[in-house]
């Protein structure tokens, strides 16, 4: 009897294998024969996590940008200090000391403005309303500045005599003064460029709305043609003010004229800023309704 | 004499044990011979393959079943719960929504990244005009 019940155990525990392999099995193919993501999807994936990626980048190098400006600032004082005790008591040590921690401050600040480009670069690919050739402009300039900035470090760190660190000094006004034009243009753009961005959006999801609207006959005609004209009015007065701005921005003459425009256009960005604002509010009462 | 005598006595008593020992000996002998002849009989064959058969049925039943009430696991259940609030919510109020966040974001008077206020003239003698 009992070598009857070994054999049943046996046979059953065979089988049962049997069965769970198949299911196992059943449950791979299943996997294997659903439908791969398209790639379109993929796409869209691949573009989220690429701006995941800027997002987090922008962050690092904020953050690096931080410390290396507390850095900055404490080399500065010490140069101030420095300064004020060569030019008060003229010794060789005070000359020394002068020309070691202004050496210093010229690297500390060489540090920061190369950080600082590098998140401006970083911004200026991240925002998407920004017209292609003035991104591309500004990204040039900046590339070439972050490779004079490093041709610059090189010659300021074998320096140790005070006429050297004078002519430094000299040859970074003109590289300084770029650097700054070209910060204020990238800044610009970025003001402008966002702005730009949300008004392409609102334009699509008014049209949307829109056609919503209109499909499910959600208003009454004249109540529909009052509201819609509302928003067209004020989605063409945003368009030509936009346009303005990137017109004003494309002359000729301005160059090297970016930090007075950046300051200047603070206000008319700001009314576009007002009317994008309005438009939003709209947009949310059309679909509300 | 003496001793030979109890032993027979004792002999005497012992065996019938040894004889009753012996027949439930030849009666197991017996039944595992049944045994072996209910297996290599047809009627034995026929009920262990029904039992396995029966058993194989019940199994595939058994797992069928496991698998249809298999609870759901927690991440699936909130990826539905989400797909659901998403279909509450239609597509032109997530993308109102995302106008607003972005709308905020592009204030020109948030300066997030003013250019940094450094000393651009560091030298140790004035600059001779």
């Amino acid at each position: 009897m009992k070598n009857i019940a070994a054999k049943f155990i046996i046979l059953s525990i065979i089988l049962f294998s049997i069965i769970s392999a198949f299911e196992k099995n059943k449950q791979v193919l299943a996997q294997a024969a659903s439908p791969s993501v398209s790639p379109s999807a993929s796409q869209t994936q691949k573009q989220i996590m690429q701006k995941e990626r800027l997002t987090e980048d922008i962050s690092q190098t904020k953050d690096e940008l931080l410390s290396q400006l507390e850095s900055y600032n404490r080399d500065e004082k010490k140069y101030r200090i420095a300064l004020s005790q060569y030019q008060a008591h003229q010794t060789l040590s005070s000359i020394e000391d002068v020309v070691e921690i202004s050496r210093l401050t010229m690297l500390s600040r060489n540090q920061v403005l190369t950080t600082y480009l590098k998140l401006i670069r970083l911004k200026l690919i991240e925002t998407e309303g920004i017209e292609v050739t003035h991104k591309k402009e500004a990204l040039t300039r900046i590339e070439q500045k972050l490779i004079l900035l490093g041709q610059f470090k090189a010659r300021i760190e074998p320096v140790n005599d005070r006429i050297e660190i004078n002519q430094l000094a000299d040859d970074f006004v003109e590289i300084g003064a770029d650097i700054k034009e070209d910060c204020y243009y990238s800044l610009t753009l970025l003001m402008l460029g966002r702005l730009q961005g949300v008004y392409d959006q609102t334009n699509v999801l008014e049209s949307r709305i829109k056609e919503g609207v209109v499909a499910e006959n959600r208003l009454d005609k004249t109540l529909n043609e009052q509201a819609f004209k509302e928003t067209d009015r004020l989605i063409e007065s945003t368009q030509t003010m936009l346009a303005e701005q990137w017109s004003e921005l494309g002359k000729d003459d301005l160059n090297s004229k970016y930090e007075a425009m950046y300051r200047r256009v603070y206000d008319d960005l700001n009314l576009i800023y007002t009317k994008l604002s309005q438009l939003v509010s709209y947009l949310g009462e059309l679909l509300d309704q | 004499m003496k001793k030979n005598q109890e032993n027979q006595t004792q002999f005497t008593q012992e065996g019938a044990l040894y004889e009753s020992g012996q027949e439930e000996l030849l009666q197991t002998a017996s039944s595992r011979l049944k045994e072996d002849s209910f297996v290599k009989s047809k009627k034995g064959k026929l009920i262990i393959g029904l039992s396995i058969l029966l058993f194989a049925l019940l199994a595939l039943l058994f797992i069928s079943s496991s698998n249809k009430e298999k609870p759901q696991s927690a991440p699936q259940q909130n990826q539905e719960t989400e797909i659901e609030e998403i279909e509450d919510s239609s597509p032109l109020r997530l993308q109102l929504e995302d106008l607003q966040n972005k709308l905020e974001q592009s204030d020109p008077a948030d300066k997030d990244t003013p250019f940094p206020n450094v000393n651009m003239d560091i030298r140790i003698e004035e600059k001779k005009e």
